[in-house]
Order: structure tokens, then C-alpha cells, then sequence
């Protein structure tokens, strides 16, 4: 998040119920909230991460913090309604599909057919992880949340949180290796 | 350190340090071999971060969040009083608004997407009738919200009332196994209120919308409870009845909804129930006795049925 000076006079603004306040904050973080739950499945990320925002202003006159609490604070939300989503749908959710094949205009034929290959074998080691792992790795890398954050968003101690993307990393490049992937 | 913590037990070996790890999830370039080569499985990771949403997106999330917001500073203290009873002009809970905003950002975005598509504006409910009969909804607080519902809709608020209505589903506490089925229904909503946004550009039109929303809420909240338990067709039939007309067709000033035209030429129950052009023999679908004394101030809300004109244009001319 990089709104800096401008997160205090933005969040002072939100709770007064200014709109351009929260467009300021819903431009700034919709996008990884977005990525964060649809790398983990959610059926309709976009339109959970707008109930996500949603829950945060119904909420937002108790936040008291920085940038970086803020951040972490919604995609606390943005978890528990991906938990909800996962209950109710009553099953563990899919790996999401293998992405479109991208094309990347003027690349070599040749270039394209590797990084489509690779990019396969990444997904198909990702699938060899647990959810936590893929929610903890998910939560360090698309949301950006430090270790701290991470632990509170998915209610784990720091320590088991380190344990789970260490865990999940290890089994990640072990899966290369036994495939001959070299990244 | 942490490598002796007891969970870290039976980690299987690795030269990957803590340090190593944040560096590589920092997006720094790490010094370990083992980290350097997950560096691409990192950029795969952060390369699902989405795209900022467009800024019609932002718009409508913001303009939701910021009047949730307003409504909790200014009445924080009367959030938790829930009317027990149906008061017109009441204003509504911020938490409602809150929820049913949810409803009303996403039938946004799924309106434009039905004006894409060139779906027909008798689409608009397009499936509620199945969802509903499946569902047979009728628990909790869904009379409350229906009638809270046509107090919005009093006010001229359409878009908001059906969005109030959809709140029912939202606060469907159903098994598992129903969830589907409610999805299935908020989403017919949605779709409606999708309609709804399209509709409302302050033509004629707008008035007749209006009245038809107003009928299918009066309905719902006359027959929710009805039919649980039961078969639900007729029900879910009466609601897709109404629902069908709600939205004119685009340009068309006539108010009588074609797909009711056919039906209720065998039902000449004049100032019936507007379900009455269900096809179920003219009775309306609900059952229609039974139900009135539970709710107190009776049958009638005063944003029910506006002159009387919603019901009435079912009937055959």
C-alpha cells in the first residue's frame, strides 16, 4: 500500500463517510484482495472482495491504526469471508483452473511453449500443497502481509505460520526437482 | 532459533532459513540456491494479484461503504434496535443497508453485464421461481425485512426495496445443502435489481416498475412462511409471475406484462392476488387464507399496491 501521508486523512474521511475516501482505499487494495481470493478459489473473488469491503465499513468506526494494521485488517475480513464461502459451499475448494495460456505478442513460438510448460508445472506443485500452506503462501505474496499479519489474518501463532510456508516452499521445490523442472 | 521449535520437528531437511524465506517472499533475490530457485513459483503467486477494478467498480463500492460508514457514525448507538414492527418511513439498520448494498453492488455489475448480453428485460427474474420453491424460505426475519422493504419502496427507493427483499436470502439460515439454492435466488434478485438500475433513468417507465416491484415484495411477504414444507410450486410460480413483468420492455410504455396475459385469461379474479396469473385456477398461489392475522396491521401496507394499479394490470383488459 503506498498511500503513506495520505492514509491518515483518507481513513479520518472513510469514517466520516466520504465516497472519495473510500474509493482512495477500495482502488488501493481491491486488487490484491481480489488476487488473494481467487488464488484460493473463492468463486466470485471480485464480488466477494466488494462484500469484504463492505464488512470493513461496517466496521470501520472501531479501527484505530496505521497503513500497514489497515491492510492487514481487511484482508483479516477478506479471509473469514472466504471461510464462510468454503463452509457453506461444504467442501474444500478447487485449485483454481490452470490459467488461459498467455500469449505474449512478438515472443518466440518456442519461448511461449516453455513458459507454458513451466508455468503448468508450477501449478501442478502448487496443488501438492496443503490449504494452509497455499493460504499462508498466498497471504505473504499476493496481500503482502509480514509474518505478524499473516498470523493474525488466519488466527495461527507467528511460529506455525513460519512452519507452514517454510513446510509448503520445501515441498514446492522438492516437487520440482522430481520433475526436472528447473525454474 | 525457530528451527528447534517443536513444530518444526520433522520439517524435512532443507538449507531454506527463515531469512531466506522472507527474502524470497519480499521479492529480494536470495543468496540461498534452494530460495533462488522458487523464485519463479513467487512471481507466478504474486502475478494473481488483480487488476485494480475499474472505476466504475471503485465508484459503487465506495458510494455503498461510504453511506455504511455514515449510518455506523451517526448511529452507532441504535445499531442493535431491530423494529420489532413494520413502521413506515422507518430507517432502516445500517447493518441492513450495509448487506443489502452488497446485494445492490453486485446486481450492478451484473446488469450491465445483462445489457451486454441483449437479455430480455422479462429475463429479469429469470430462475427465482425455481430457487424459491427449493429454498421455501420463511425463516427468521424475511416478513420484517419484506415490509422494511416497502417502506423503501414508499419512498420511491425501488432499487433499494428490492434489494431489501433480497436480504431475506441473505439471511437464510438454511442447511448446506441449501446454499446453492439461495445463491441461485439472490442472484434472480440481483439480476432484477440489475434490470432495476437500467430502468430507473426517470422515464415512465419508472412508475410502473415501482408498482411492480411493490406487488412482488407484497406477495413475498404475504406468502413467505406458506410454503415451507410444501411442494412450493405454486409459490414459486406466483413470484416468477410477477417477476417476469417487472421491467418493461425497453421503449414500451404498456404496462401489462405479456407472460401474465396468457395465464390470466382463465383467472378472473379481478383485484385478486397478484399471483393470480399463475395458472394454479385463480387462486392465488399462497393459499391466500390463513396468513393475515400474522402480521398485524394486516394485508395492506400503504406502498403495497400504490392505487391499486400493480395487481390490476394483470388482469385480462
Amino acid at each position: 500500500m503506498t498511500l503513506g501521508e495520505n492514509f491518515k486523512p483518507a481513513l479520518d474521511a472513510a469514517k466520516a463517510g466520504a465516497d472519495w475516501a473510500w474509493a482512495v482505499l477500495y482502488r488501493e487494495l481491491a486488487g490484491p484482495v481480489t488476487g488473494y481470493l481467487a488464488s484460493r478459489g473463492a468463486p466470485e473473488p471480485e464480488d466477494l472482495a466488494a462484500e469484504t469491503f463492505l464488512q470493513v465499513a461496517r466496521n470501520i468506526q472501531s479501527f484505530d491504526g496505521g497503513e500497514a494494521a489497515f491492510r492487514s485488517w481487511v484482508f483479516v475480513i477478506a479471509h473469514r469471508r472466504l471461510i464462510d464461502v468454503r463452509r457453506r459451499k461444504g467442501r474444500e475448494p478447487e485449485l483454481r483452473a490452470l490459467p488461459d495460456e498467455v500469449h505474449h505478442p512478438g515472443g518466440d513460438v518456442e519461448e511461449e511453449a516453455l513458459d507454458r510448460l513451466v508455468t503448468r508445472e508450477l501449478w501442478l506443485g502448487l496443488a501438492t500443497l496443503t490449504e494452509d500452506q497455499r493460504d499462508v503462501l498466498a497471504l505473504r505474496i499476493i496481500g503482502n502481509l509480514t509474518l505478524e499479519e499473516t498470523a493474525e489474518a488466519i488466527g495461527k501463532r507467528v511460529g506455525a505460520v513460519k512452519a507452514l510456508q517454510r513446510r509448503g516452499l520445501i515441498a514446492l521445490r522438492g516437487h520440482f526437482e522430481q520433475n526436472r523442472i528447473s525454474l | 532459533v525457530s528451527r528447534f521449535d517443536d513444530y518444526e520437528a520433522d520439517m524435512p531437511a532443507s538449507t531454506l532459513s527463515d531469512d531466506d524465506i522472507e527474502r524470497l517472499l519480499s521479492g529480494a533475490i536470495p543468496e540461498n540456491d534452494e530460495a533462488a530457485q522458487l523464485v519463479a513459483f513467487v512471481d507466478l503467486i504474486r502475478a494473481e494479484s488483480a487488476d485494480a477494478p475499474s472505476e466504475a467498480v471503485v465508484a459503487r463500492v465506495a458510494t455503498a461503504a461510504a453511506r455504511i460508514a455514515r449510518s455506523t457514525s451517526s448511529q452507532s448507538a441504535l445499531t442493535n434496535a431491530r423494529p420489532q414492527r413494520r413502521r413506515l418511513g422507518l430507517r432502516v439498520r445500517p447493518q441492513l443497508v450495509g448487506a443489502a448494498a452488497a446485494v445492490f453492488l453486485l446486481s450492478g455489475v451484473t446488469g450491465v453485464a445483462l445489457a451486454a448480453n441483449g437479455a430480455a428485460p422479462g429475463d429479469a427474474l429469470y430462475g427465482i421461481d425455481r430457487a424459491l420453491e427449493k429454498v421455501g424460505i420463511g425463516a427468521g426475519h424475511a416478513q420484517e425485512r419484506l415490509d422494511e422493504a416497502n417502506a423503501l419502496l414508499f419512498d420511491g427507493r425501488a432499487s433499494e426495496a428490492l434489494n431489501q427483499a433480497a436480504q431475506v436470502f441473505d439471511e437464510a439460515e438454511e442447511p448446506a445443502e441449501r446454499f446453492d439454492d439461495i445463491g441461485e435466488a439472490r442472484a434472480a434478485l440481483a439480476e432484477a435489481a440489475g434490470r432495476l438500475l437500467e430502468t430507473e433513468k426517470g422515464d415512465a417507465s419508472e412508475i410502473l416498475v415501482r408498482d411492480n416491484v411493490s406487488t412482488l415484495l407484497d406477495y413475498l411477504r404475504e406468502n413467505l412462511g406458506e410454503r415451507v414444507g410444501d411442494d412450493g410450486s405454486d409459490f414459486g410460480h406466483g413470484v416468477a409471475e410477477i417477476a417476469r413483468g417487472i421491467t418493461p420492455e425497453e421503449g414500451e410504455a404498456d404496462p401489462t406484462p405479456s407472460p401474465a396475459d396468457n395465464n390470466s385469461r382463465k383467472d378472473d379474479e379481478v383485484g385478486g392476488h397478484p399471483g393470480g396469473g399463475s395458472g394454479n385456477g385463480g387462486e392465488h398461489p399462497g393459499g391466500g387464507s390463513g396468513n393475515g392475522g400474522e402480521h398485524g396491521e394486516g394485508n395492506g401496507p400503504p406502498s403495497s399496491t400504490p392505487s391499486g394499479t400493480a395487481p390490476g394490470q394483470r388482469e385480462n383488459p
